[in-house]
């Protein structure tokens, strides 16, 4: 329990001090740093891979156990997003974007040891616009939106590692569509109660996605059908800044190869507690089970608590 | 047809179109609101739709401006710093 209480300590001070990009620097420094992160669309997430963890924060976590078998050991998931091109600039139909992504993870821990990091390139393609839904009639001078009740999104993915700890190189691909709407109960659009707080929004995914694992002269590959469904929800109206639950739930229906050899699946669910009204502090239960696809599909269960700087 | 569009029609449209995407009532969406934060909380896919209505409605009286993603999606982003690059944009 000290040593949880150390950890979680630690780690939230690390987190904090590099979400804030050094809070010990002085302000000017703090602004011109926030400033070019700004400016080139910099973004730190735990990692950049479709999943939730795209709405958490970096970890850097050093832990000293004074009673296990692992005296110390760190914790590492860091992830970067720079920059953003978007490659239809003029068109008012269609959203092409594309960005860079690198990952780095570590885990010293010797039943748990990880460390592996990657490039990627990320794109997001919308066709179509998907139509207001404002509660109101459009003001004069306005003409009526233009627009469909659904647009398609495809998200599409690229990405290169190494993991240094198995000596292997890996790559994975994946294409998966989800759809935008402004329109109530549908995919990505707010549901609010009668006084406007949001509580809930979702979205599903389906496609395709590939994995490739070489060592050596061994090459392992396998492709699965993908389907996924991310759901936030607010459940206290009176605390609904504050409180958020976040589930997702993903499975792989395997279509060939040989890398785990079975369909996979992967469950999450957080309860999240936020100290400031914008949700940028805050606390995080999360509870993990299924196939861990950085992992070659190994399963895997855990729970978690972390302080959570979202900047 | 850009002069005769003031900035507080400019305004109204801006957070019409913002209603549109939060289902808040536009009376309820104030200046100083931040997009990614409560009571909007936009994230970066919504915001990529809201850009594409803008970049529209733009180019409605701009043909040749535009409307770029990542300046909507910028991070700490008002109603209102958005409000004046619409405005900006269209005049």
């Amino acid at each position: 329990m000290i040593s949880m209480h150390r950890a979680l300590t630690l780690g939230a001070l690390f987190g904090a001090l590099f979400a804030q990009n050094g809070s010990a620097q002085s302000a000017s420094d703090k602004d011109n740093i926030q400033g070019w992160a700004d400016r080139n669309s910099l973004s730190i997430r735990k990692a950049f891979d479709g999943t939730k963890a795209e709405q958490s924060p970096a970890t850097l976590l050093w832990l000293l156990d004074m009673v296990g078998d692992d005296k110390e050991y760190s914790v590492i998931d860091l992830a970067a997003k720079v920059g953003q091109w978007d490659l239809a600039p003029r068109s008012a139909d269609r959203l092409l974007i594309i960005y860079p992504v690198g990952e780095y993870h570590r885990q010293t821990q010797e039943s748990k040891r990880a460390y592996n990091a990657s490039l990627g390139l990320k794109g997001e393609f919308q066709l179509g616009v998907a139509k207001p839904a404002a509660p109101t009639s459009p003001p004069p001078g306005l003409e009526q939106p233009r627009g469909s009740v659904v647009a398609p999104l495809f998200m599409v993915d690229g990405k290169w590692g190494r993991d240094f700890e198995a000596a292997s190189t890996n790559q994975r691909y994946s294409a998966l569509l989800t759809l935008i709407s402004n329109q109530r109960w549908l995919p990505s659009s707010d549901v609010r109660d009668a006084r406007g707080i949001l509580r809930l929004r979702y979205y599903p995914y389906l496609g395709i996605e590939h994995f490739r694992t070489s060592k050596d002269d061994d090459n392992q590959s396998e492709t699965f059908a993908t389907g996924r469904l991310h759901v936030s929800v607010w459940p206290i109206s009176g605390l609904a800044r504050r409180v958020q639950f976040v589930g997702e739930t993903t499975y792989r229906g395997r279509l060939s190869g040989e890398l785990s050899r079975h369909d996979a699946k992967d469950y999450s669910a957080g309860l999240n507690y936020y100290f400031d009204e914008h949700a940028h502090f805050g606390l995080g239960l999360e509870y993990l089970r299924g196939n861990d696809p950085d992992q070659s599909f190994k399963f895997r269960e855990r729970m978690s608590l972390a302080f959570k700087v979202l900047m | 047809m850009a002069e005769s569009l003031t900035n507080e029609l400019v305004q109204k449209h801006v957070i019409w179109f913002l209603s549109g995407a939060t289902l808040l009532k536009p009376e309820k969406i104030y200046l100083e609101y931040v997009l990614k934060d409560f009571p909007l909380l936009l994230d970066d896919k919504k915001l990529g739709n809201l850009t594409l209505q803008l970049r529209g409605y733009v180019q409605q009286y701009k043909p040749n401006a535009t409307v770029l993603a990542p300046e909507v999606r910028k991070k700490g982003l008002t109603v209102s710093a958005l409000v004046d690059l619409i405005v900006k944009k269209v005049k």
